[in-house]
């Protein structure tokens, strides 16, 4: 009975501060979802029940905002995995310099988002920018590019952003993945006759799988969760083309201050970001006991 | 007799404290004075004086210094929160319907003489900038409003000013009104290489350079929009008006324009349009009245002397000219929070920090970007000798704050003026026609305009607009 006790106090003190800092919020919130509340009109909460969510169905702007997160999230991914996994592959042929290269690799995920941005946004410029000059240099294009004001090329701009920032940490998962891989099946293989690409086919990449889930899962909920890079770089123009869902929350939270309305689309973005985790994990443990 | 003796000299002492703390004015003895602004261009003006104001009165001054952009939900995140972290604010004349009508800010009337030589030396649209339902909440101290620029050197050069004549049938001068200045515009639009006022170009050069980017893209459509005097709202019914015939006209105007100007112009913010204009490379710009200063610095501009200052354009309506200055943002002002710790060193630091002195050296600094807002300052020899075209200068932004036409400041006056730089960038982008944008807007504001309440925006509004509306 005595130890039950012991038990209870030790578990107490971090049983008070979660529930005071994630389940009270989480529960906050989620009551002011039910409720109109303007903060901006120091407007006293009013209970409306499920209209907020309602709304969500009728709000253009937010599709159109979950439409760019979608196509950040799925483009950005691929592209960072494959560039990543490329990159990994190639720093695990013991290369001269290695040191070196992993340290430089890695600078830009040191880098705070939002200095990302600025330089990024500066280095974007179409007639001061330096990457329209060295494209213009090398006869890529003879035409400033508007990167940051076409819809297509802003969104595109972003995804090169986060690209350029995040593809290092893909690597060096990756790359730590490569290092702890069983080196028997690899030599298994060659013994076998496998080429390089049948290796890294029929054996790397299996064993690889599970750290490759955990990554994707990993940068899908980052990119999800997007935006210093909008706020500094386009502000969701042009138009609203590079809205993302973030940006729309915040937007709504803290720029019209309509919190009651904020909450419930915080509440139904969790809802399907859950759906996709509960996906990532399903095959992450599908793949677990393959391996077992 | 000793006791006595220092009784005596304790007495002389302290009077001559008292005295001296008289003479210096009021002494605040260990009290913090926090406060909040946006400091990309006005710390280097607040930071000495403040600091001296600090020494003189025994004060410290705290400040906490926010990126612009930021600036809006700090300060409703503060006031909201009733947090009590700072004692003075700075806001933007739009916001007051939120700032001041939401109660949050400390009404001045009582401290301020109206009758007094430093309240009347303030031109008038800035007093009413820091007003809101006849009180004062606020003291101006950037006076803010559009003003036309133009590359006198190109419009003055007569090879220019022939070709013009020849290419649209009447005579090159700086433009009166929208349609002009898009020929202008069109005319001056020259590749690298081309010749411009007898010199040969080394970089592309634009009719026009604007601020398009998100959010403040609204601010360049109003700019055109306010010449017309036609009320943001209905006055009986608030039916929004931005839609009508003038709306669209003016974004007609603006997506006309966008050829002629800077490639990336709907993303420029303040940097990049004054860079466009003081770099050279733009003919004309509307912007506010700090860039003038600026560009006849000569270790900021490369347009120095070149530059011509005049009325924002306005447009023909039947033959007759209408124009209006849109007072872009209004000014920036500061106002003490009803709940402020030390009020009375508040006040005694935003009227330090206003005063003609103060102010008159803020506003002839390159360096920061503070605009005249007082006779005094417009009036003052040492403005007018600055630079060589600095009295054609000061009389441009009186003639501009005569004509003031205000932005709209209701309670949730950012969330309208969002909504309408988000329909506006979307029709400058190509994606709906100005009419289908300017109609979303209606929509989204007949929202907002239910969600605060129609009936009390609807009395703020006519208290609101009423005294700028053209008398019949």
């Amino acid at each position: 009975m005595k130890k039950q006790y012991a038990a209870v106090w030790f578990v107490l003190p971090a049983t008070i501060i979660i529930l005071l800092l994630v389940i009270y919020p989480m529960v906050y919130s989620l009551f002011v979802s039910f409720h109109s509340y303007n903060i901006a009109i120091s407007q006293k909460m009013t209970f409306i029940g499920i209209e907020n969510f309602k709304n969500i169905f009728l709000d253009g702007r937010f599709w159109n905002s979950i439409i760019n997160t979608v196509i950040l999230v799925v483009v950005g991914c691929a592209l960072q995995l494959t560039l990543g996994l490329a990159i990994a592959l190639l720093l695990n042929q013991k290369l001269r310099s290695e040191a070196a290269i992993k340290v430089l690799i890695l600078l830009p995920m040191l880098m705070a988002p939002v200095v990302v941005a600025q330089m990024w946004k500066i280095m974007l410029q179409p007639n001061i920018g330096c990457v329209n000059y060295f494209l213009q240099l090398l006869h890529v294009t003879g035409q400033e590019i508007e990167w940051l004001t076409k819809s297509r090329l802003a969104i595109f701009s972003l995804l090169l952003v986060d690209l350029w920032q995040w593809t290092p940490f893909v690597t060096i998962v990756t790359l730590a993945g490569l290092y702890s891989m069983p080196t028997s099946p690899l030599e298994a293989a060659r013994v076998d006759g496998a080429s390089g690409f049948q290796i890294f086919r029929y054996v790397s990449l299996p064993l690889l799988k599970p750290i490759l889930i955990v990554v994707v899962l990993i940068r899908s909920i980052d990119i999800y969760r997007l935006l210093e890079a909008v706020v500094v770089m386009t502000e969701g123009g042009p138009g609203f083309s590079t809205e993302t869902v973030s940006f729309y929350v915040f937007s709504v939270g803290f720029k019209y201050f309509n919190i009651g309305y904020a909450a419930a689309l915080s509440y139904f973005i969790s809802i399907i970001l859950s759906l996709v985790v509960g996906f990532f994990i399903n095959s992450l443990n599908r793949e677990m006991r393959g391996a077992l | 007799m000793r006791k006595n003796r220092l009784f005596q000299i304790g007495i002389i002492i302290s009077v001559l404290l008292m005295v001296s703390f008289w003479a210096y004015g009021q002494d605040f003895q260990g009290q913090e004075v926090r406060w909040l602004f946006h400091g990309s261009h006005f710390e280097s003006g607040f930071k000495p004086w403040s600091e001296k104001w600090a020494a003189e009165h025994n004060a410290k001054v705290i400040t906490t210094v926010v990126p612009f952009e930021d600036l809006y939900q700090k300060l409703m995140t503060e006031l909201v929160g009733g947090g009590g972290d700072y004692d003075i604010i700075q806001y933007m004349y739009p916001w007051g319907g939120t700032v001041a009508g939401g109660g949050y800010l400390l009404p001045l009337s009582s401290y301020i003489d109206v009758n007094s030589d430093w309240w009347k030396d303030i031109t008038p649209v800035n007093q009413k900038a820091g007003m809101w339902n006849g009180e004062i909440y606020g003291l101006t101290h950037d006076g803010d409003t559009h003003m036309f620029y133009f590359r006198k050197d190109i419009f003055e050069n007569e090879e220019e000013k022939a070709n013009f004549k020849a290419q649209f049938g009447h005579d090159l001068r700086p433009p009166v009104t929208w349609d002009e200045y898009l020929d202008a515009a069109n005319f001056f639009t020259r590749k690298k290489g081309d010749k411009l006022a007898g010199e040969v170009l080394t970089q592309d050069f634009y009719g026009a350079a604007e601020l398009l980017g998100r959010p403040n893209v609204y601010w360049w459509f109003l700019t055109r929009f306010s010449n017309f005097s036609v009320p943001y709202f209905d006055l009986e019914t608030m039916e929004p008006k931005i839609n009508g015939p003038e709306g669209v006209r003016c974004l007609e105007n603006m997506i006309s324009c966008l050829p002629f100007m800077p490639p990336g112009v709907l993303n420029f913010g303040w940097a990049e349009g004054n860079a466009a204009f003081m770099n050279g490379q733009a003919a004309m710009i509307v912007i506010w009245t700090d860039t003038g200063k600026r560009a006849n610095a000569p270790e900021l501009s490369k347009i120095v002397g070149k530059v011509g200052y005049g009325l924002v354009p306005g447009w023909l309506v039947d033959g007759k000219l209408k124009q209006r200055t849109f007072l872009s943002g209004g000014g920036w002002i500061l106002g003490v929070l009803k709940d402020a710790k030390h009020k009375e060193a508040a006040i005694s630091l935003i009227k330090y920090l206003t005063g003609p002195e103060v102010s008159l050296v803020n506003v002839t600094d390159y360096n920061t970007a503070m605009d005249p807002y007082r006779y005094s300052h417009i009036k003052s020899e040492k403005f007018r000798n600055l630079f060589p075209q600095a009295g054609e200068f000061l009389d441009a932004i009186e003639k501009n704050f005569e004509s003031g036409w205000p932005e709209l400041a209701l309670p949730g006056g950012s969330e309208y003026m969002d909504v309408l730089g988000l329909y506006v960038h979307r029709a400058l982008n190509g994606e709906l026609k100005p009419q289908d944008a300017l109609n979303a807007v209606a929509e989204e504001w007949k929202k907002i305009t239910k969600k605060y309440g129609l009936e009390e925006q609807k009395r703020i509004f006519q208290e609101f607009m009423t005294p700028y509306l053209p008398k019949e």
